[in-house]
């Protein structure tokens, strides 16, 4: 075993304290692009990378700016009609914070308002103005859903996390009802992964079995889905001639693709819970309107019912012998019409008595 | 029986009740037309039982 003196060497946390106090104290402007940025506790938790022209990330760290300090990000707000955001390029001034369990954090005091757009964000808009210049934006909101979503294409990664939520919403849904979709396996993020949904796009449209295309994939670094953003992936979802939905990532991301869609979604799970729900919709719709069709027999036969009732009862009221059990006579010439008046006959007529048990049959004698 | 004989039923049921109100109408013949009553009125209860019967068959499918 190495054996040294107690004089050779030191303690992790005394190497960071010497790290921390040759950085010393360091503030400085700094351009940096946001990567993600989310608030908790009114506190801006941010990673800030620096890109070369290419792309490539070549530094990157962590930046907050306290809750106590939130009024600078109103102001940049304020002065520039932007928020903090993915893709954002933003100049700050920082002060570098070194702790022994957290490294090296940037913590910002300031945003200078006059910012650029990052070259990505620049990009993003010229695509988005294109597509609005093409109309393709609305190409896909104008398509009707299917009755039903029960041919489902699905684009997506097999072993993405995103995708084994999705199939695990669909499968464990309350209703019981059983989903068919097939998985058209495309690179979710990165640089080829943009012709990659493309190519699985076409093979969905090509098969003609499909009724609604879904892309899933489910958050991760947003530096990884600038893909979603890609003008040849938004037009090919725009000109899909079946509806396709996105649901790409989480709550702070939306991208073109997420534009073009006919419907798009926070998460996997989300666009899940949705076609549950559209059946559960559907269902519901179908077993009210067959309760209204029993309702409208019920109270058809009710009226039958009712008119045989009404029928059969004015009948037996009407019948003039029913006076007969009451001890009533009839009266009735030899036609067995009834005589009502002492003058509707005349002596020597035949006519008879009816009673309740039988008849007899007489003669006037006299007409008084 | 079908939707037509209980139609056809009740528009014999109609002209019976008018000859039995009709007071020109017969004696003798009422009785006939009471017994015929009786029976169209029991085949048309029969058509709408076996209705109600198969639409309560339907909510037992549902």
């Amino acid at each position: 075993m190495f054996e040294c003196e107690e004089n050779d060497f030191i303690s992790l946390s005394e190497l960071h304290g010497q790290v921390k106090s040759r950085i010393g104290h360091l503030q400085r402007w700094v351009q940096v692009e946001i990567e993600s940025h989310r608030v908790v506790g009114g506190h801006h938790y941010l990673n800030v990378i620096e890109k070369r022209k290419d792309g490539e990330v070549v530094a990157k760290a962590s930046a907050r700016i306290w809750r106590s300090n939130e009024q600078v990000v109103r102001d940049f707000t304020a002065a520039t009609g932007r928020v903090l955001e993915s893709g954002l390029s933003i100049v700050v001034n920082a002060f570098v914070d070194y702790h022994p369990l957290y490294g090296l954090t940037l913590i910002i005091s300031e945003i200078d308002s006059s910012c650029k757009i990052g070259e990505r964000e620049l990009e993003k808009q010229r695509t988005l103005s294109r597509l609005m210049q093409e109309g393709l934006l609305d190409f896909q909101k104008e398509l009707a859903l299917p009755f039903l979503p029960f041919s489902l294409a699905v684009i997506s990664s097999e072993g993405a996390a995103g995708y084994g939520d999705f199939c695990k919403h669909l499968s464990a849904n309350p209703y019981g009802f059983a989903f068919t979709h097939e998985l058209f396996p495309a690179l979710m993020q990165g640089e080829s992964a943009a012709a990659s949904m493309v190519e699985a796009l076409d093979a969905v449209q090509a098969s003609g079995k499909f009724t609604l295309a879904i892309i899933l994939r489910g958050g991760g670094a947003d530096s990884d889905l600038y893909c979603y953003d890609d003008y040849q992936l938004c037009r090919a979802i725009a000109e899909c001639g079946i509806p396709v939905f996105t649901a790409v990532g989480h709550e702070r991301d939306y991208h073109l693709a997420d534009m073009v869609a006919n419907q798009h979604f926070k998460t996997p799970t989300a666009v899940a819970g949705f076609l549950v729900d559209w059946v559960a919709g559907v269902e519901e719709e179908v077993m009210r309107a067959a309760d209204n069709i029993r309702f409208a027999l019920s109270a058809g036969i009710g009226r039958m019912e009712n008119e045989v009732d009404l029928l059969n009862a004015s009948i037996t009221s009407s019948n003039p012998l029913n006076i007969l059990s009451r001890g009533y006579v009839l009266v009735s010439d030899e036609a067995g019409r009834v005589l009502k008046s002492a003058h509707s006959a005349s002596k020597g007529d035949k006519f008879s008595l009816r009673f309740r048990d039988g008849k007899w049959n007489c003669e006037i004698d006299d007409i008084i | 029986m079908t939707e037509k004989d209980y139609k056809r039923n009740i528009e014999r049921l109609k002209q019976i009740e008018a000859q039995v109100k009709d007071p020109s109408f017969s004696l003798d013949g009422i009785e006939p037309l009471l017994k015929e009553s009786a029976r169209l009125v029991q085949e048309c209860k029969d058509y709408t039982r076996g209705l109600r019967e198969m639409l309560s068959g339907d909510d037992n499918l549902s």
